[in-house]
């Protein structure tokens, strides 16, 4: 039995929109609504989606640098949800977070050394000297050559300042990162070279990673599970090749059939979803996939589909797939 | 058959005269578009492909100059144009399409109004003809609605409704060349299928040449039917996109195409080939071979040496004295 590092339960997160003269919230932004799932040590777990899914806001909460709405978030069986910021520090030694934008999320007033010292100032973790030592040591892990600890986040082209965000994420040796959108905003040849540290930290350091990712390609190669989100759900979730050879939610496979296919041989159908993703304000009732499913029926709208055990752990939220894998769908008329 | 050529650039270069020195953004680029083709134009950030486009409409800003070469449209070259004659091409004759939808359109205009904009300046009609083209065209890119959604501002469209309506600003005057410079990358995945979709249903409808703008190469593969890889400032491989995918020849191309992650492979987990290092600053560009630092097969003549642009097989250019043997596999 693999050990959950991590379990998210009925998770919830909304945010107030505010209006009139006494800034009261009028509506509710449902960014992540009612979203359960597991980590499980030294595993990949990914979750994909669309911008407005939710994925990023999922990442913050689980890490409390956004207090959830509902639910329990619980890490290595305790369980976090209500803790308060002292309680929490001790534990955020262990849960790290890289972030997407490497020039937005580091100081660009302090040197590197300083920025990868940081969170050992913060725990307090040795003296002065053993901290300069750790620093070093994090630097070359990632990468970096320790003459450049004392230059600036400015000096840095943006793979090597991702790199320096990694090191300050694993310099005090945790045991789960949120990496959200590490390789995003990376050039090509630069996102491999992160993609390539980021595994090879795994194995030396036996991480966990939840990944946050749009790109479906760099999503396969990293990770164990993935989980599908759209509008604040989750869809499915299942091991990798099994979402890329047998995705069941339709919506995954109008996600995955929408993928550009590097080989100009290859002439796939795909499956063209029509409008735009409905606003989280007001989702739509029931299935919040159902305004753009081909296959919605009268039940989408009526019945919000739960995210079940369809067999060895592959989870889908559709009312048209049963036990086993089997799918009923039907098109519109 | 061979179509008949639309556009030739000609050792095009524009640069850059920044106080820091001279950046060679395009550096000598040489490229041909025939009627109603598609050239993928491919690289990173860096390697000219936005300013190359740029300097094709003769847009591009101070302190950027043009620095010799030949831009040949029909058969004229636009570089000798006058500003006025340049305005007239621009929106008619050649459209453009921008990344960002939302700093392209005008926020205090409505989506009509600058649609009808560019009706209005560029064919002979009335207002009242304009605006029914104007929805006409709305309709044709698949905005729902299209005479509500004439009345409305860019803030109140989603990124893909504002990426349609910027196409239908492009198409409305039917050029023969339209720029697309990553026109689908601020959009999500599902969303980018429908904007490529539609514009390869107006491609063919229109009859229209584009030049197509990525740094993706998955969306060259979809799109393009020629391939122009760019690596600071200069064309590093021109071939047909089949060759260019089956058989990269240029150290670059076959280096970015093996470290993209596969979607067939089942080798995941595993480390990616990537290249090695990074691009290098412009204000000091390597001697030589200008990706020589980075590549695996550089010898002392390639970093001495500028290869030059060399065709290895009938209309398959590279620019590189070691071109790569057995690409077999390459492509995923």
């Amino acid at each position: 039995m693999k050990k959950s590092i991590l379990e998210v339960k009925n998770l919830k997160k909304y945010f107030p929109v505010v209006g009139g003269v006494f800034s009261k919230p009028i509506a509710w932004v449902k960014a992540v609504d009612d979203i359960s799932f597991s980590i499980f040590e030294g595993e990949t777990f990914s979750l994909v989606g669309e911008s407005g899914s939710g994925k990023t806001t999922t990442g913050k909460t689980i890490l409390k640098l956004i207090k959830p709405t509902a639910g329990q978030i619980i890490a290595e069986d305790i369980d976090i949800t209500n803790f308060s910021a002292s309680e929490m520090r001790p534990l955020r030694r262990d849960m790290q977070i890289i972030f997407q934008d490497p020039y937005g999320s580091l100081n660009p007033r302090l040197p590197v050394g300083e920025i990868i010292r940081e969170p050992l100032v913060v725990h307090r973790v040795g003296n002065k000297k053993e901290q300069e030592e750790r620093v070093v040591e994090a630097m070359q892990v990632v990468g970096l050559r320790p003459g450049y600890l004392h230059r600036y986040p400015h000096e840095f082209s943006g793979g090597q300042r991702q790199r320096i965000g990694i090191a300050r994420a694993i310099v005090l040796n945790p045991k789960f990162i949120v990496a959200d959108e590490p390789v995003s905003a990376l050039d090509a040849s630069i996102q491999s070279q992160v993609l390539n540290l980021l595994m090879d930290l795994q194995q030396k350091l036996s991480l966990t990673y939840l990944f946050i990712a749009h790109n479906l390609a760099v999503v396969r190669h990293v990770s164990d599970r993935i989980g599908v989100m759209y509008l604040g759900k989750l869809m499915e979730i299942t091991d990798t090749m099994e979402l890329f050879n047998n995705p069941l939610h339709p919506y995954t496979q109008a996600l995955l059939s929408a993928i550009p296919i590097p080989d100009p041989e290859i002439k796939k159908e795909r499956i063209i979803l029509a409008g735009d993703i409905p606003s989280p304000i007001n989702p739509p009732s029931g299935c919040v996939f159902r305004t753009r499913c081909i296959y919605a029926q009268d039940i989408c709208a009526e019945k919000t589909p739960q995210l079940v055990d369809i067999g060895n752990g592959h989870f889908t939220a559709c009312h048209f797939v049963k036990k086993g894998g089997k799918t009923e769908f039907t098109k519109k008329s | 058959m061979e179509k008949e050529l639309l556009l030739e650039v000609k050792n095009l270069k524009t640069y850059f005269y920044t106080d820091d020195g001279i950046v060679k953004a395009v550096d000598g680029i040489n490229l041909k578009l025939h009627k109603s083709e598609v050239l993928g134009l491919v690289g990173e950030s860096g390697c000219g492909k936005s300013v190359a486009s740029l300097s094709v409409l003769r847009l591009v800003d101070q302190p950027g100059k043009n620095a010799g070469g030949e831009i040949i449209f029909k058969g004229e070259d636009l570089l000798k144009k006058s500003e006025e004659e340049m305005r007239k091409i621009r929106g008619s004759e050649i459209a453009m399409i921008f990344q960002e939808p939302m700093t392209a359109l005008n926020p205090v205009y409505t989506i009509g109004d600058q649609v009808m904009e560019a009706i209005l300046i560029h064919q002979d009609v009335n207002e009242e003809e304009a605006k029914k083209k104007t929805i006409e065209m709305l309709d044709l890119v698949g905005i729902p609605d299209p005479k509500k959604r004439f009345n409305e501002y860019p803030h109140e469209m989603s990124g893909g409704m504002r990426q349609r309506a910027m196409i239908a600003m492009a198409m409305s005057c039917n050029p023969d060349l339209l720029i697309s410079d990553e026109a689908t990358t601020a959009l999500d995945v599902t969303i980018q299928a429908q904007i490529l979709e539609l514009m390869k249903d107006l491609q063919k409808r229109i009859d229209t040449a584009i030049l197509f703008i990525t740094h993706d190469l998955a969306l060259v593969a979809e799109m393009a039917d020629t391939v122009a890889v760019a690596y600071m400032g200069k064309i590093v491989e021109y071939s047909s996109v089949k060759n260019i995918f089956k058989d990269p020849r240029h150290p670059y191309t076959y280096g970015l195409l093996k470290s993209i992650p596969s979607l067939i492979s089942k080798k995941t987990k595993q480390p990616l080939p990537a290249i090695e290092g990074m691009i290098p600053s412009p204000y000091s560009m390597p001697k030589g071979c200008y990706f020589h630092p980075r590549c695996p097969f550089a010898t002392d003549e390639c970093r001495k040496n500028i290869p030059e642009l060399k065709e290895i097989e009938p209309g398959h250019l590279v620019r590189c004295f070691h071109p790569v043997e057995n690409t077999k596999g390459v492509s995923k």
